[in-house]
């Protein structure tokens, strides 16, 4: 697994570079203008979640190194694993340089203090996870077509859900009754009573939610045609 | 006689081809050239023995074991160059080449560089600069780099000039003195494998047409060339295919001895190339 | 060893190895006991399969001309004297049998045959 990881790291750490560098600017206006730790907590974890797959996997498809890793030998269970420690690699790089920025930047609405508990940092893996945890398997079998799938799927079941609330007469936008579930889920994770049995639950869900993803992954990868 | 590769009753389906009870053996110690038309399953071969795609039936074993479940243990001897190299092209081969090695517990460094040098190519610079020649060129060094004991190439010689293709079958000639060492490389040009290759297989259309020494074929096919209606196809003695054009008629026969026995002077019969073989077969009538 | 092959000659390769190789022993040009390159290292100095000057080598060594030593390679064979004179005169008997064959067709006599055989001589002592 860490040969896998050390290739991609040769591999691609120049885009990851290029990638932070390019972070830079988002941090700099996220630490100016943000006022709330939770929010900053959030925003960071889905930006990091959301683009930190594609570095890792988004240069395979234009170069086809899946055929070469494949043919490499080294069994695809543990490629995958591999992938999937090199995008918690780069992720944890994102995270890492995101507060040491925030920890430096003079113009900060507030200090870094307020958002460094174990809480803030088990929710931002957890929603890192969920995110990571439903990309990876659709980027690992489809390569990037598999973001284009998992977009018009997301889509489809939006549309979906549109059709069945207002076949089943439910006046409400069912879109708006999913954000509101989810924004409160997210005010429940990070304002609720940081015991220890919460923080271990959330442990094992970011533990359940990578295991589960890694399990799908392996299953497709080693069917997957290249 | 040793088998390198020992592939049984081989099949995969695809939508609009498959390739079906492909059985041969690569013996060790030499050259096997995979011949036949585009899209008549040399790529899915090479692939499936390098399990890129999934076999639905039959056998692969390399080295004695079966490829699937001795996968890495397989993989580790087994030198691999495809048409298109498939590497970050925006890196510099010594970063290509330093993640690849980890991978191979047989990787010479030295060896490495020195084929580097023979094939006039720098470690830094940069893989999309290369021209195609070079880039086979840098994949072949690395499939050397290691140690192999197979070199498995996929249309190595596709896009390359003939002195690049020269090069090339030079230097597979050369892998063989070691007679460990195997070489089964799939191409459609006809005329490099003539020049270099121990063992031919044959197919078309997913199915095996023959799988034999080169020499052997050589000296047993052949084309029976008549003008207009003198003889019908059927009437060669191991006919395989035939052509016909307005005037005149050609007959592929795998027993051109017994051709020339049945007709003497009366038609031209010549030797076939493999280059008319893979003509008459692809192209020509088979029913005879 | 110097031989050279060529695909324009009707015989198959490895014949045309095999005779090379077979005229030089004759002809004393590989002395008794000398080292024939590998199969393999000839096949790439003549740019020919490996097969092809095995089969070469084989036909070489049951007929006696030379001898393969496992892990060693091949050496040409101690040649029994009166054999290999025999074998000599085999070559030119046939060459001989050819003119012969090939007067009568033409219609040459024996004594005109004989009157040349005994200028050719003359002339080269």
């Amino acid at each position: 697994m860490f040969k896998i990881l050390r290739l991609e790291f040769l591999f691609n750490r120049w885009q990851l570079l290029t990638v932070l560098a390019i972070f830079t600017a988002y941090f700099a206006y996220m630490a100016y203008q943000i006022d709330s730790p939770r929010i900053f907590v959030v925003t960071m974890s889905i930006m990091i979640g959301l683009s930190m797959p594609f570095i890792i996997l988004g240069r395979e498809d234009k170069f086809k190194t899946a055929a070469l890793m494949c043919s490499l030998p080294v069994r695809r269970t543990t490629i995958v694993l591999g992938k999937y420690a090199a995008t918690w690699g780069a992720i944890g790089l994102g995270l890492g340089y995101a507060l040491l920025f925030k920890a430096v930047f003079p113009f900060s609405k507030f200090a870094i203090g307020e958002i460094l508990t174990a809480r803030n940092f088990l929710v931002s893996l957890f929603l890192i996870s969920l995110i990571v945890a439903v990309i990876l398997p659709f980027t690992i079998r489809f390569g990037l077509t598999g973001i284009i799938i998992l977009l018009v799927s997301g889509q489809l079941l939006g549309i979906l859900a549109l059709i069945l609330t207002q076949a089943l007469g439910g006046a409400s936008n069912p879109m708006r009754f999913f954000f509101r579930a989810v924004k409160s889920g997210l005010q429940t994770l990070l304002t609720r009573e940081a015991a220890p049995g919460f923080q271990l639950t959330l442990v094992a869900a970011i533990v359940a939610v990578n295991a589960a993803s890694l399990f799908i992954s392996r299953a497709l990868y080693a069917r997957r045609d290249l | 006689m040793d088998n390198t590769i020992e592939i049984t009753g081989l099949r995969k389906e695809y939508k609009g081809f498959t390739l079906d009870d492909v059985t041969f053996t690569v013996p060790r110690g030499y050259i096997m050239g995979l011949i036949g038309p585009n899209g008549a399953g040399k790529t899915t071969i090479v692939k499936l023995i390098m399990n890129l795609i999934r076999r639905d039936a039959g056998e692969v074993r390399v080295f004695g074991m079966d490829n699937l479940r001795h996968e890495p243990e397989v993989k580790a001897r087994i030198g691999f160059v495809y048409d298109a190299p498939r590497f970050p092209e925006d890196l510099r081969l010594e970063t290509i080449a330093s993640a690849i090695s980890a991978f191979y517990e047989k990787w010479d460094g030295r060896r490495f560089r020195n084929l580097l040098e023979e094939f006039q190519l720098s470690p830094r610079q940069v893989f999309k600069k290369l021209s195609h020649g070079m880039k086979m060129k840098f994949s072949l060094a690395i499939a050397l780099a290691h140690d192999a004991d197979l070199i498995l190439m996929d249309e190595p010689t596709a896009g390359l000039d003939p002195v690049f293709r020269f090069d090339l079958l030079t230097k597979l000639r050369a892998l063989i003195q070691d007679e460990r060492k195997t070489v089964l490389f799939s191409s459609h040009i006809t005329s490099d494998l003539e020049r270099v290759a121990d063992f031919v297989t044959f197919v078309h259309k997913g199915r095996l047409v023959f799988s034999a020494a080169k020499d052997d074929i050589l000296e047993t096919w052949g084309v029976v060339r008549v003008s207009g209606d003198g003889i019908s196809p059927a009437e060669v003695p191991g006919a395989r295919g035939f052509r016909r054009t307005e005037h005149s008629l050609g007959v592929l026969t795998s027993d051109i001895a017994a051709a020339r026995g049945r007709f003497g002077a009366s038609v031209v019969c010549d030797m076939a190339s493999l280059e008319d073989i893979m003509f008459f077969i692809s192209k020509g009538n088979a029913h005879v | 060893m110097k031989i050279i092959v060529t695909n324009s000659s009707p015989d198959p390769i490895y014949e045309q190895v095999a005779r090379q190789v077979k005229a030089q022993i004759i002809s004393g040009e590989l002395r008794e006991g000398e080292s024939l390159p590998s199969i393999r290292r000839l096949a790439q100095d003549l740019q020919i399969s490996v097969i092809t000057t095995k089969r070469a080598y084989e036909e070489l060594e049951k007929e006696g001309f030379i001898d393969t030593v496992e892990g060693k390679g091949s050496f040409v064979a101690m040649q029994n004297k009166e054999l290999l004179r025999e074998k000599k005169m085999k070559i030119v008997e046939e060459k001989m049998a050819e003119a012969v064959e090939e007067a009568r067709l033409l219609g040459i006599t024996r004594a005109e045959l004989e009157e040349m055989l005994g200028l050719l001589y003359g002339e080269k002592g």
